[in-house]
């Protein structure tokens, strides 16, 4: 698989559009520093759907926050197409994850005051560079493509489980993101609903070209993904056989 | 913006909570300056309509008109004082008279008419000529309790004839005629039979000064002291009192409004502080949060201002002529902008907040 992108400096050899390489995380120092994450590399392709299964505290969510440039890893690099996340200011960082990473939350965590076509619009207005037309054409396409054409102008409180997560999809798209990371999407969702979103992220993200990484500890959602990373006590491994191993 | 003004659109309820006590706040602060105003501009109404720059007491009566009692010839004396142009004796009495709608109380004042200390606010007629006794000017409070140019106002065995109106100059929240200086003394000498017999005395001497010429320069005749009539118009008994009281309560006033505020909006943030962190996540600046609320706060406050300036006038315009209030265009702007000035002081007590919610915390939630 190749980029997209001709003018990405990429080191020889690697073609990843998203690559960790041996990233540690501690927290603390001397007698009482821990190691949340240790030494842990992978690397994913564009176009690739991947999961990052393993148990509450294993520091999963370690991990994604630094693959999505919200913590910064103590040592190691993260590459995202041609930027070095690893090393990038606060500033720098927001401005990334406003124009290359799409967030899905545990809780959808959408504006409650601003309606579904709104939430979509509102991080149309985060990049830098934002055209209001575009933007209003695009909300529409995704909400339609989503099967929320009739919800639009509903506030969240007005939505169910699955038409808030649904959105949360679309925010996440809205801004033609490299990246989408999606956070334990069916915490709050019955099997059925949780199935179908799921579902619905790997279609996206796979139709789109995205690269999405997903973090679960449900181990039914993993077969909608292309590879399964575990993770336990900090330590990433691509898993091979059966899963099911990490996870107790 | 979309979030700011978004959010008061769809949670009028708790906006109109803050916007309904700023209202309050403007209300209370209004109709204390109002009070404020009312009191000193009725207080030194006869001071600032004077031609006079400064006025010459005597030593003794620390700057009181009605306490201070100087000779005749000290007139003279200050007349041939380097820097005065024109000195004018002036004569108060504090009594009560009869007007048209019978007794009020009343401040005779005897001025020269073609001297200094007299009211340059004359609305309606004109003052008495010099020489001309039993002729009297007087203040548009008089007026208002139906005197008009041709009526008769008496004070003891004494009756003027109205022949001029001025406004804005009354004294000690009294109504001024303003007569010559032997027809005030027949009056004094009338009420107060015991000055009858005493050689003439004045109350004080009116300066006009020549241009430039720092009144706290003049040289004091024996026994007198100089003060500028901006300093005798604060040394009218109670006035500064008065004014520092309610202007402390019209400054604690205000900041009750920017506590109010930042109370308000520390909880709005604290409710919010999992969605900031997802805003934050989603790459949402700081600056622009903190935009988000200092434009609500500013909404807010503006919208109360206005409220509370309507309620005010409002109620200003139902209350009783005694109670001596003035709505002035100047206090209303201060007092306005000092409201929104304190209420966005007030939620910038909040930004500190937003900017220490980590976008970390977004991610893995509530738990971690």
């Amino acid at each position: 698989m190749t980029t997209s992108e001709p003018n990405t400096p990429v080191p020889s050899g690697s073609q990843a559009i998203l690559e960790v390489a041996d990233v540690t995380k501690t927290y603390g120092e001397g007698h009482t520093q821990v190691t949340a994450i240790a030494n842990a590399s992978l690397q994913v392709q564009q176009g690739q759907f991947v999961s990052l299964l393993g148990p509450s505290g294993s520091g999963k969510t370690t991990l994604i926050s630094m693959i999505g440039g919200l913590l910064t890893p103590s040592s190691g690099t993260i590459r995202l197409g041609d930027e070095m996340i690893s090393s990038m200011s606060k500033k720098e960082l927001t401005r990334l994850r406003a124009e290359r990473v799409g967030f899905v939350f545990q809780s959808s965590n959408l504006v409650p005051f601003l309606t579904a076509r709104e939430n979509l619009l509102y991080v149309a207005s985060l990049p830098r560079h934002h055209d209001r037309k575009a933007a209003a054409k695009r909300a529409d396409s995704l909400l339609a493509e989503l099967g929320l054409s009739d919800r639009a102008n509903n506030v969240p409180e007005k939505l169910s489980g699955g038409e808030r997560q649904r959105v949360a999809i679309g925010r996440a798209l809205m801004n033609d993101p490299d990246l989408v990371l999606v956070d334990e999407p069916t915490a709050a969702l019955d099997t059925e609903l949780g199935r179908q979103v799921v579902q619905l992220l790997a279609r996206e993200v796979k139709q789109r070209g995205k690269t999405g990484i997903m973090v679960t500890h449900d181990l039914r959602m993993v077969e909608y993904t292309d590879e399964v990373f575990e993770i336990l006590d900090g330590k990433l491994t691509k898993s091979t056989g059966d899963p099911a191993l990490a996870v107790h | 913006m979309m979030l700011a003004f978004a959010e008061i659109r769809r949670t009028r309820g708790r906006f109109l909570s803050i916007i309904g006590a700023l209202s309050l706040i403007t209300f209370l602060v209004l109709t204390l300056t109002a009070l404020s105003d009312g009191l000193f501009y009725g207080s030194t109404g006869a001071y600032r309509s004077s031609n006079a720059q400064a006025y010459a007491f005597s030593t003794d009566a620390e700057g009181s008109l009605v306490r201070s009692r100087v000779p005749v010839s000290d007139v003279a004396a200050y007349q041939s004082t380097e820097g005065v142009t024109q000195a004018s004796g002036v004569g108060v009495l504090l009594t009560s008279g009869t007007g048209p709608d019978g007794e009020l109380d009343l401040a005779v004042f005897g001025v020269e008419p073609d001297g200094a200390g007299v009211p340059t606010t004359l609305d309606e007629g004109r003052m008495p000529e010099p020489g001309e006794d039993s002729a009297a000017a007087v203040d548009q409070s008089v007026a208002d309790r139906g005197a008009v140019i041709g009526s008769t106002i008496t004070v003891g065995s004494r009756a003027v004839s109205v022949v001029g109106i001025t406004k804005d100059s009354s004294y000690q929240l009294q109504p001024t005629i303003w007569t010559t200086i032997p027809t005030w003394r027949a009056m004094q000498e009338s009420v107060r039979p015991e000055t009858r017999g005493l050689p003439p005395s004045l109350s004080a001497v009116a300066l006009e000064l020549a241009a430039g010429t720092d009144p706290n320069s003049i040289t004091a005749v024996a026994n007198t002291t100089v003060l500028s009539t901006d300093a005798a118009a604060l040394a009218i008994p109670g006035v500064k009192e008065q004014r520092s009281t309610l202007n402390s309560i019209i400054y604690t006033t205000l900041l009750v409004a920017a506590i109010v505020v930042a109370l308000f909006f520390a909880l709005i943030v604290l409710e919010k502080r999992e969605l900031f962190a997802a805003l934050k996540a989603l790459g949402t600046s700081t600056a622009r949060l903190g935009t988000t609320v200092l434009t609500q706060a500013l909404v807010a406050s503006v919208v109360g201002v206005i409220v509370g300036v309507t309620i005010a006038r409002l109620l200003g315009l139902a209350l009783p002529a005694e109670i001596p209030t003035l709505f002035r265009l100047d206090s209303l702007i201060q007092v306005s902008v000092f409201t929104v000035v304190a209420s966005v002081l007030g939620a910038l007590f909040s930004l500190r907040r937003i900017a220490r919610i980590d976008p970390a915390t977004a991610l893995g939630g509530a738990l971690q």
